[in-house]
């Protein structure tokens, strides 16, 4: 039975630090009612990042003592406080709930289907309600209000997720990137932040030298960055180790992932969970879901979805709440169990507590495994419940254990094979080609006009620099590399090489157009308060 | 099928761009992988008017900085494209250089930036630094209480990552 409030514990031989990595490509098309790319934020919004306010909040209330560490990418800290794209995604909840009436009505004849259609209008309003009422519609805002009563650990990552190895040729890149990722978290948090997420877990030998000028205290890298095979620290990836520099590092847990992430032992594949693919959009008649799909008729994810994974089989069995819940816990029992078993094992051999370190993307719970935050958040509850082992952030652990071993960590990501060929191959090896020289452009460029007073030529510039770093993202390169949306992808690439050249020939006095100015302006409107003169070595 | 066309295919009809710069960049893939590509200019050319087929002679080599000595090379034709090579090395810091061979000579014409290989040193002993008044210090290492645990947590590492994604085991 999961206990509340406070109690006495018993010794504490060990920490969990779990932590979630939310970032969103920064996608805005003003002018479209729909924009099918938008929904990668609205549909991260309601089914990731309010479900889990929501509980940790019910958590905080029944005074559950937990810590999460939570980093936000700055290009998703820029569109949860855009207004034009938090006013759409009310309107987007506004399309699921009447969906979800309409399919009501469609199903009341089918007992085990309306439940699961009245399932989906009760938690479209209880989202839609949460947001408006109780959060104001201010998603930092409750981020922040975690942060202060030391329940999260808020930290940022690289300013719109420059995968920091292959931006190396330009050193201007890697410290925009970074400069820009600070000063984002300290608008919105009015504080600089002790730990920088590096995207992907993408490490090159130096970056230490250029987080530690920053004064970023921590971040974490994949297990094999740490473990490498000539003389691996002393404990291993159980406790943060210092590179050179004094940066501490923490590694990654493999136990806790495996857990999660693997495709064949991880609890998400689990056949009772939701099937994430089997989604109406691609099911009901084309003149019936029409007002909720693409508007030109191509398909796409509605967010209600009838089924359960099942197994290996075409023929899915409807989906049960109750039932998927009950695995929720018993998942949540064996990864709390396991993560005990772990702890034990190591501090029979280590002469401090040992510390699992577990690196999610936030949108795995919820998002992408529908369960994932019930999961999530009835592990926390076992933890502030139990012994033996509790939460706590990074900071928190280097409070208490600052004497640690220092290691040159090896370059890798936590990508598939460990490096970075997942983006960096074939298919996409010509954007960096593109991305130095635009770099080498903006550099000379910032050298050349570091001390004018021109206003339309810094607004030019300014936009410039945002240019050059939405193309830097990493996820146009991963998204033709897993060909998830790759047109949209090289769009998008295509698009900032182009407003970039063209910002350029207005510097240069070759063009005179500002109307196409303010256009750029108002779509890529990321980072408003940017200075171009932050692009130098 | 040449390199624009192969390009054009991949990145779904861009064109690259021509710069008429002078360019060579070497980039890290994985550990036996890196990516090089370049584009050598016609002005750079124009010094080599005399040489008759001048792009026979043109190759690309890849340096250990530390030990100043070529590691791999391979000719190339295009004056604007890009190879991936497969490099099995020790050396730890590495750069590029076109050049043509004239008179069983290499003559330098670009060059890369020096980039750090995944083939990282460490120190031979273990070092040990702790966070003091906003500073870190060195510090001696903390006794070891446990025998052979350093051992054992390796072990048990190595136990629980085998089959992990991104494992080097």
């Amino acid at each position: 039975m999961e206990g509340r409030g406070e109690k006495t514990r018993t010794k504490i031989t060990g920490y969990w630090i779990p932590v979630l990595h939310a970032h969103i490509p920064f996608v805005k098309h003003p002018g479209y009612d729909f924009f099918l790319e938008e929904n990668w934020l609205f549909e991260a919004l309601s089914e990731s990042y309010i479900p889990l306010i929501k509980k940790l909040k019910e958590m905080d209330d029944e005074k559950i003592e937990f810590r999460l560490t939570i980093s936000l990418s700055p290009s998703l800290m820029e569109m949860l406080a855009d207004g034009y794209l938090m006013d759409k995604f009310t309107d987007f909840l506004e399309k699921r709930i009447e969906l979800s009436k309409k399919e009501q009505k469609r199903l009341r004849k089918d007992r085990i289907f309306y439940e699961i259609a009245c399932f989906y209008r009760q938690y479209y309003e209880e989202i839609r309600s949460f947001f408006e009422n109780e959060l104001g519609g201010d998603i930092i805002g409750e981020f922040n209000r975690f942060f202060k009563k030391n329940r999260m650990e808020i930290i940022t990552s690289t300013a719109t997720h420059g995968l920091l190895p292959l931006l190396e040729t330009n050193p201007e890149s890697v410290k925009a990137q970074i400069e820009i990722g600070i000063k984002t978290f300290v608008k919105y948090f009015k504080k600089r932040p002790a730990g920088l997420w590096i995207p992907e877990c993408a490490y090159y030998s130096g970056l230490d030298r250029i987080l530690r000028e920053y004064d970023i205290e921590y971040t974490f890298l994949d297990s094999h960055s740490i473990m490498n095979r000539q003389s691996p620290p002393r404990y291993g990836v159980y406790a943060p180790v210092y590179t050179e520099n004094g940066v501490a590092v923490f590694g990654r847990d493999p136990f806790s992932s495996k857990l999660v992430w693997s495709a064949q032992e991880g609890y998400p594949g689990d056949h009772e969970y939701r099937e994430f693919y089997r989604d109406i959009g691609f099911e009901r008649e084309i003149d019936y879901i029409r007002p909720y799909i693409n508007p030109d008729g191509a398909r796409t994810f509605t967010g209600l979805k009838y089924y359960r994974i099942t197994g290996n089989t075409e023929r899915k069995l409807p989906y049960r709440r109750e039932r998927a819940m009950m695995k929720v816990h018993e998942h949540a029992l064996d990864f709390y169990s396991g993560l005990k078993g772990e702890i034990r094992r190591l501090s029979d051999m280590m002469e401090r507590p040992p510390s699992l370190v577990s690196l999610y993307d936030a949108e795995l719970f919820g998002h992408w495994w529908f369960e994932g935050v019930e999961f999530l958040t009835k592990v926390l509850r076992m933890m502030h419940d139990g012994a033996i082992i509790k939460t706590i952030t990074p900071s928190e652990y280097l409070n208490l254990y600052p004497e640690n071993q220092v290691i040159s960590p090896l370059p890798g990501s936590w990508g598939e094979n460990g490096y970075y060929e997942t983006w960096l191959n074939p298919e996409t090896d010509w954007i960096y080609r593109e991305i130095h020289y635009m770099a080498q452009t903006m550099a000379r460029l910032v050298k050349r006009h570091r001390r004018i007073r021109n206003n339309l030529k810094k607004r030019i510039l300014n936009q410039m620099l945002r240019e050059l770093l939405l193309v830097q993202s990493s996820d146009w390169a991963f998204l033709i590399s897993t060909d998830s949306a790759r047109n949209y992808s090289i769009a998008r690439l295509k698009e900032h090489i182009d407003n970039f050249y063209f910002l350029a020939s207005l510097i240069d006095g070759k063009v005179s157009d500002t109307e196409r100015l303010e256009e750029i302006e108002g779509k890529n409107s990321i980072f408003s308060d940017i200075d171009f003169r932050v692009f130098s070595e | 099928m040449n390199v624009y066309a192969r390009e054009k295919k991949k990145r779904g009809g861009l064109l690259i761009h021509r710069y008429n710069i002078d360019t060579l960049v070497i980039m890290p893939v994985n550990p036996e992988t890196f990516f090089i590509y370049w584009e050598i200019t016609k002005k750079r050319m124009n010094g080599y008017r005399s040489l008759p087929n001048r792009k026979r002679y043109i190759i690309t080599r890849i340096i250990d900085e530390q030990k100043n000595i070529p590691i791999h090379s391979f000719k190339i034709q295009e004056m604007v494209g890009s190879r991936y090579v497969r490099l099995k090395s020790d050396a730890q810091r590495i750069y590029a250089e076109i050049g043509l061979i004239r008179n069983e000579k290499f003559e330098p014409l670009i060059r890369s930036r020096t980039i750090v290989t995944f083939n990282v040193s460490h120190p031979g002993r273990e070092i040990w630094m702790k966070k003091f008044r906003n500073k870190m210090v060195y510090i001696d290492p903390p006794l070891k209480g446990k025998t052979g645990a350093m051992r054992k947590i390796y072990e048990h590492y190595k136990y629980i990552s085998s089959g992990y994604p991104g494992s080097s085991f």
